[in-house]
């Protein structure tokens, strides 16, 4: 969302730290424009129709059985269909606020920008910090504000591919919305979901936030470097993963000392033989 | 709270299989123990909702569906009611669930 007019404030946005600096300037020199921004998640209506003179006292069922997400899921399946056509490895990292998403994107555009494209989707509810943050590291960056949501959805995630129209063979990387609960049901389209957990959180998250460790493929135990300062069980946290999802694959790593890294960065993007 | 996104799907949905009927009178969605869904906080998205809606006067209908697991280990069913649960024969905690996730719009009612 804009800080200085506010438009978007119940819209997502969808946009490059270069057309948010655009914008601000707007602003600044006080050139008029219009809000009119990507993505309205506004319901639709049924369309309005003739009155129908004979009305019915009985109501008629009509049976559905649909799938409350099916929208969603059908336009993930849209996105996966897209990113394996193009051979675009794609994660989708989801964890509470804090446990080092961000930095952990930095160090592996760091580590893999030489050998691979990436491209990075921010999600956030306002701001540009994580996107300019990316855009420093050197790589394509979209960054979706959600407003009042609290996580990503298919569709965003759709409008800001086309925005990216990253080449052939690359790596994508989506930060979701920091939120341990509600982005474990919304399918992007990814390859994996990655869940990370930071030491300083407590081991027994997987048993509190289940669903999305069910959800998840790999979890990342971040910032291994503070256990001598913490009451966390590293193999007490794995266990109570394991229990929901026994086919988790466990990455032990700290950004701020590189330990653990390297088994990380060779599974995002292996070496070949 | 991903209650609001999940109420305004169920209308959605039921708005989008109306097939030609002018009102809606009821919805009837079927939510799984283990769907991660807040019934209550459903409840309250959809009555807030209802309201922008054309159909002021509409219903909800809620069938819960209890969780089951199995156990991976020794292939006993167990009702869960979290995703989080030790299988009472063998003691393994690997039971995986296997009903108790739907969510879903069963049937709607028009005129």
């Amino acid at each position: 969302m804009c800080d200085t007019c506010g438009c978007g404030h119940d819209n997502t946005t969808i946009r490059t730290p270069h057309e948010a600096r655009e914008h601000e300037q707007m602003h600044r020199d006080g050139v008029p424009h219009s809000h009119d921004h990507a993505h309205d998640h506004e319901h639709q209506h049924a369309g309005d129709r003739e009155g129908d003179a004979h009305a019915r006292h009985h109501g008629k069922t009509i049976d559905i059985e649909t799938d409350v997400l099916r929208e969603n899921n059908l336009r993930a399946e849209r996105n996966r269909g897209y990113l394996q056509a193009k051979n675009i490895f794609t994660l989708n990292l989801v964890s509470s606020p804090g446990s080092g998403k961000t930095t952990l994107l930095e160090r592996t555009i760091e580590a893999l920008k030489e050998e691979v494209r990436l491209a990075v989707i921010e999600g956030d509810q306002q701001s540009m910090q994580d996107a300019n943050r990316i855009e420093q590291a050197g790589v394509p960056v979209i960054q979706v504000n959600t407003g009042k949501g609290c996580h990503l959805d298919a569709s965003m995630v759709n409008d800001a591919i086309m925005q990216l129209n990253m080449p052939d063979t690359s790596i994508l990387l989506i930060e979701n919305v920091g939120n341990l609960v509600c982005p474990a049901m919304f399918d992007l389209g990814e390859n994996h979901k990655v869940v990370i957990i930071s030491v300083t959180e407590g081991d027994d998250k997987p048993v509190k936030y289940p669903n999305m460790f069910a959800e998840a493929d790999v979890c990342v135990i971040n910032k291994i470097d503070l256990l001598p300062y913490v009451e966390f069980d590293v193999a007490q946290c794995e266990e109570y993963a394991r229990r929901v999802n026994p086919d988790l694959t466990f990455f032990r790593l700290s950004c701020r000392t590189g330990e653990g890294l390297d088994a990380w960065l060779e599974w995002v993007n292996p070496g070949e033989e | 709270m991903h209650e609001m996104t999940i109420a305004t799907n169920i209308l959605d949905v039921a708005e989008r299989s109306m097939d030609g009927h002018q009102n809606l009178l009821s919805i009837s969605v079927e939510i799984g123990e283990l769907a991660g869904v807040e019934i209550e906080a459903l409840e309250f998205c959809f009555e807030a909702i209802k309201g922008f809606s054309r159909y002021p006067d509409l219903t909800l209908s809620i069938d819960r569906v209890p969780g089951e697991g199995e156990c991976r280990e020794c292939g006993r069913q167990v009702a869960m009611s979290e995703l989080f649960a030790m299988c009472p024969d063998c003691g393994s905690c690997t039971v995986q669930p296997v009903r108790g996730q739907e969510l879903r719009v069963t049937s709607i009612e028009v005129e």
